[in-house]
């Protein structure tokens, strides 16, 4: 069963407005998020014996 | 990241460089959504800068704060720097009219969108395409800015082998 060109729509319309709301973002926000990120990619190169530092997250971000 | 944004307007200060603009990756998060990047790349214009740029100086002084440079990166504050010396008209004239920008309570520069985008098109690696057409899609280029960039560098044709329309 295919899903319907509805559907497909309706989601990629879903991704395409998260994406401008993440971009919306504030810088610290934004830098909060990438070093989030970092740090997610730091664990997964670590299981592949890679060592990624993240940075700092100094600025609390409510 | 403050810390390193502060290493770096104090070296402004003091006329170790002169002014800079936060490009590459991060200069692109700042108008895009956020994606993994681990290094920050600074656009930097060099006093005095004669026919041939060197980073010796700034990575002297920078020595001399306890941050040395390695593999053309040098890690300020727990952030890969690397400093990027103005290369080209294009880079130059994005560092004059990068944006002044706060990072929490640390003032910095971004480059504009428009140059951020100029820039990718001009260096034109495999990455640069793909980052490209993510930042097109959301973030909001004043059409008019990027057209006339695009003249004055001559990318024009660079735009058409990316088979990339004019933005309205």
């Amino acid at each position: 069963m295919e899903p319907s060109p509805d559907l497909l729509n309706r989601l990629f319309d879903a991704k395409a407005q998260r994406r401008q709301k993440l971009a919306a973002m504030s810088f610290e926000e934004k830098i909060d998020a990438l070093v989030r990120l970092q740090e997610m990619s730091a664990s997964i190169a670590r299981s592949r014996g890679v060592i990624l530092k993240p940075w700092s997250r100094p600025m609390a971000i409510s | 990241m403050e810390a390193t944004l502060r290493v770096l307007n104090n070296l402004e200060r003091q006329g170790v460089i002169g002014r800079y603009g936060i490009g590459g990756a991060v200069g692109a998060i700042f108008y895009m959504e956020p994606f993994a990047t681990f290094d920050l790349d600074v656009f930097v214009v060099f006093p005095g800068s004669g026919l041939l740029v060197t980073l010796e100086p700034l990575y002297a002084a920078l020595r001399q704060m306890g941050y040395e440079a390695k593999d053309e990166c040098v890690v300020i504050e727990g952030v890969p720097v690397q400093f990027l010396p103005a290369y080209n008209p294009l880079v130059e004239e994005a560092l004059h009219e990068a944006r002044d920008v706060m990072l929490g309570e640390t003032p910095t520069r971004v480059l504009r969108a428009e140059h951020l985008a100029a820039i990718m098109l001009q260096t034109g690696r495999a990455k640069d395409r793909q980052r490209f057409q993510g930042f097109m899609e959301v973030a909001n280029l004043d059409p008019t800015l990027f057209e006339a960039i695009l003249r004055r560098h001559q990318l024009e044709a660079r735009r058409q082998q990316w088979n990339l329309p004019p933005i309205s």
